[in-house]
């Protein structure tokens, strides 16, 4: 496995979903090397991947939900991974000027963890619903209806002065 | 018409999109790259196993499961080939093979073949009896003082 290769395909992707998913940079900056320390140990389990890009983002997933586990505990840490307490829009994005991104970018943080996530996942890293199911482990279906909700939420938000 | 399609491959919202494009993420931090490359680098040389005795490893494996699995298959074919042997027939059942094979093997089952066991048995018996008497009256032997092997047949008398 080409590491170079694989972090110019995902790395900075990889990285704010990172940020996203723990709310710190130098946390996230941890995590990303834990991960591409898999990445390059898993040299037989490449051959089986069918969907690079998916798998990426499911060990980032796995391996931010292992770094809480160990930095919160074990009970506090899967609660705030249940809670999405530290799923932030606002860590992965500067503070916008404009009133308008402002607001939505507030509406985003509002919208519930599982909805946030896949609206972070297909908007911000161009992932398509089976990959964002693949990630989240869940179906295609529930992806989908996921970002529609959360899409709803925050067009409602931002519609109001539209 | 509900288009299920694109509810599972997803067209997006082009509107909100477009306006969360216009967001700016956080900048990554400078050297990222390189360090996180060098260390995947690191975490690679210090692999435990390399690719190819990972591959051994699991052929490995697959094949002592394949054994302990084929064990029971193996030695139920084992205990046809020894009766098949002694030319005795093997008792069915699924418990009580291997020690009705082996029960053929030694001399038959039925009242007889109990009986000759039996005499068998005595017959050690006997036999260790007497190996046991034989060894205590060496030992006696060797006790006495001054043995009749080392005194002239006149000194005895």
């Amino acid at each position: 496995m080409n590491v170079a290769k694989l972090y110019e395909g995902h790395g900075e992707q990889l990285y704010r979903y990172l940020v996203f998913r723990l709310g710190s940079a130098e946390d996230a900056e941890d995590v990303l090397q834990e991960c591409f320390s898999r990445f390059a140990r898993y040299d037989l389990r490449w051959r089986l991947v069918l969907d690079p890009k998916a798998f990426v983002f499911r060990v980032a997933r796995n391996e931010a939900n292992r770094f809480l586990r160990q930095k919160r505990g074990r009970r506090e840490g899967e609660e705030m991974i249940l809670a999405g307490a530290v799923n932030g829009f606002m860590a992965a994005f500067v503070a916008p000027e404009e009133p308008s991104s402002a607001l939505l970018l507030r509406a985003a943080e509002g919208l519930p963890p599982e909805q946030k996530e896949a609206v972070f996942l297909k908007v911000c890293d161009g992932l398509t619903f089976k990959e964002i199911a693949s990630v989240c482990g869940v179906s295609a279906n529930t992806a989908a209806s996921r970002y529609r909700y959360g899409i709803e939420k925050l067009r409602e938000a931002v519609g109001g002065r539209s | 018409m509900k288009d299920d399609r694109a509810e599972v491959t997803g067209y997006g919202a082009p509107d909100i999109e477009a306006e969360m494009g216009r967001l700016t993420p956080v900048p990554v931090p400078p050297g990222l790259q390189l360090r996180v490359i060098e260390r995947a680098r690191e975490s690679q040389g210090k692999a435990l196993l390399s690719p190819g005795m990972r591959i051994a490893a699991v052929i490995c494996s697959v094949l002592i499961v394949a054994l302990l699995g084929a064990d029971p298959f193996l030695s139920r074919q084992e205990a046809d080939i020894l009766a098949s042997i002694a030319g005795v027939r093997v008792q069915p059942g699924p418990s009580g093979e291997p020690a009705a094979v082996l029960a053929e093997f030694l001399g038959g089952t039925g009242e007889a073949a109990e009986a000759a066991r039996m005499a068998r048995r005595e017959i050690i018996a006997a036999a260790a009896a007497r190996r046991e008497q034989d060894r205590q009256i060496t030992a006696a032997w060797k006790r006495l003082k001054g043995g009749p092997a080392h005194e002239a047949f006149e000194e005895i008398i």
